[in-house]
């Protein structure tokens, strides 16, 4: 039995200004671009969930060419982020009307499933621990259910974990290299599209399995740098305190997606920047607290926002940069929002700065309140979903000021001499490390 | 550090380059891809220059703060840099 497991890797930026301004202004794609081209986690797991006597070979696939003959396989199984999920759904629908059958799974089909089944043989929802491998030993068998659930729970525990078969990337040119500690986030932001939307529950993974994982990654590249795929890696300090003191010894360097509260004890961050960590991206959301209301159940960002020019000066100063991230559009910010993230960002020192504007992905809190309130531009955006382009009615100002306030914020933030500044100033803290 | 010789230079840089990114330079062709071969991001790339400046008593100009396309092109750099620091202290 061969398997094909396929990811949808690339994403593109609909509103034409704002594509036009990615050419002249590369560093506003920048990060975009370094997800799209980190291997898919979730198909390496699960291509360590199928049993060792199937073959199974990875592909990636940035645009759909929809006339390029189809690579033959017994079983195929697609993932894709929002944005690409309508190239998924063609690529899936040729693949069965050729009769070959077709697994659909990830975020996207987690959170609409119901669309999903209409393209697919069965779908996945979840995570592919304690359903992929029951759906192979069914395939075997002849019979697909047309629905799959995976653990919502326990999903690092022994009985459902297989570490992801990074050997399939062997011989491929990544720089980045990607390794998960943690799914889920306890902060559940009403706009999170993340893993925690499949989970129950934060889920930690065992800081030996974590250590291994980034040791059999080694193994396949040369000194690759490390991107950890959390919501919030250091959510439990105490789990944290082991895994530093754990990956220092590997002298990787490293990259993870955390809060602010990361920079609260100066003895975390002294171990955070003695492992190698480079830089940590951090949700800011918005340069003031009174924009952050509601954004969370428990109001912690909305407590935490005046803190964050201390925080980031403290990572920073350290040598571990934070890569700051706005969301532009939420229901407090006026069109004087714009001019308030550009003072922000000059007073912090963020080396790197990450906009983007409100997105509501379907299945989430946002998409539904939205929807509720009337203020979807339309119900069905999914090539839209790229964190640039605007699908909603903003509620303190129009669609046209957004738009245009993104685009003026974009060429401020983004410009040379806003870049060599940044640079310059991060050199001088660098420096005053060494 | 020394400020001799281009060559001298070179050794140098090469050393400063694989202290920080981790990966043996001392044999990589002048002409070679330097991001490709160090796997080096942008983050890690000031971390080069400024080391570099830090060690060599130099200031880049701003319109190099990003890590060139190969040694060659990063020795020319550090030379330039050299030379214009040192003007600019002889000329106060």
């Amino acid at each position: 039995m061969h398997i094909g497991l396929i990811a949808m890797s690339g994403v593109r930026v609909r509103t034409r200004e704002l594509a036009e301004l990615g050419v002249t202004l590369p560093q506003f794609v920048n990060r975009g671009e370094v997800i799209a081209s980190l291997p898919s986690l979730g198909l390496l797991t699960v291509a360590g969930l199928t049993p060792p006597d199937a073959q199974v070979s990875y592909r990636e696939i940035a645009e759909l060419d929809p006339e390029a003959p189809l690579e033959p396989f017994d079983l195929v199984g697609i993932s894709s982020f929002t944005a690409q999920i309508d190239e998924a759904y063609v690529l899936a629908d040729r693949y069965r009307a050729e009769g070959v059958p077709v697994v659909l799974g990830g975020l996207h089909v987690s959170l609409v499933p119901d669309e999903a089944r209409e393209h697919a043989d069965a779908i996945v929802t979840g995570g592919a621990e304690g359903a992929w491998p029951r759906l192979v030993d069914d395939f075997r068998e002849g019979y697909l259910r047309p629905r799959y659930n995976g653990a919502r729970d326990a999903v690092f525990g022994e009985r459902h974990y297989a570490r992801p078969r990074f050997d399939l990337l062997r011989g491929r040119p990544y720089n980045r290299m990607t390794v998960q500690t943690s799914r889920g986030c306890p902060l559940r932001c009403e706009f999170c599209a993340a893993s925690l939307r499949i989970t129950s529950s934060f889920q930690q993974k065992p800081v030996d399995l974590a250590i291994a994982e980034i040791k059999a990654a080694l193994e396949v590249t040369e000194q690759p740098f490390f991107e950890l795929a959390d919501d919030n890696t250091f959510i439990n300090k105490r789990w944290g305190i082991e895994f530093l003191k754990a990956i220092t010894p590997l002298g990787i360097r490293w990259f993870t997606e955390t809060d602010i509260s990361v920079a609260d004890d100066e003895a975390f961050v002294d171990l955070l920047a003695r492992s190698g960590c480079k830089q940590v991206l951090i949700g800011l959301e918005s340069p003031s607290s009174a924009a952050l209301t509601g954004m969370d159940p428990a109001g912690w960002k909305e407590k935490r926002a005046d803190r964050y020019l201390e925080a980031i000066d403290r990572l920073q100063s350290r040598g571990v940069t934070v890569n700051g991230c706005f969301i532009l559009g939420l229901d407090a910010h006026t069109p004087a929002v714009f001019e308030e993230v550009r003072d922000f960002v000059e007073r912090s020192g963020l080396l790197e700065v990450q906009l983007t504007v409100q997105t509501p992905f379907p299945g989430t809190p946002l998409y539904d309140r939205l929807k509720r309130e009337g203020r979807l531009l339309q119900d069905r955006f999914w090539d839209r979903c790229t964190l640039f382009d605007v699908n909603y009615r903003p509620k303190q100002m129009s669609v046209e000021e957004l738009e245009t306030g993104l685009r003026w914020l974009f060429e401020e933030i983004y410009k040379e001499e806003e870049l060599t500044r940044r640079r310059r100033r991060f050199m001088d803290i660098v420096k005053a490390t060494l | 550090m020394s400020k001799g010789s281009v060559k001298e230079l070179e050794s140098d840089v090469r050393s400063v380059v694989s202290e920080v990114t981790g990966r043996d330079v001392s044999a990589l062709g002048l002409d070679e891809d330097l991001v490709a071969k160090t796997g080096c991001d942008s983050v890690t790339a000031l971390h080069v220059l400024a080391v570099l400046e830090d060690r060599l008593d130099l200031l880049f100009p701003d319109e190099h703060l990003e890590l060139p396309r190969t040694l060659r092109d990063l020795v020319a750099n550090v030379a330039y840099a050299l030379d214009e620091t040192e003007e600019s202290c002889t000329s106060v």
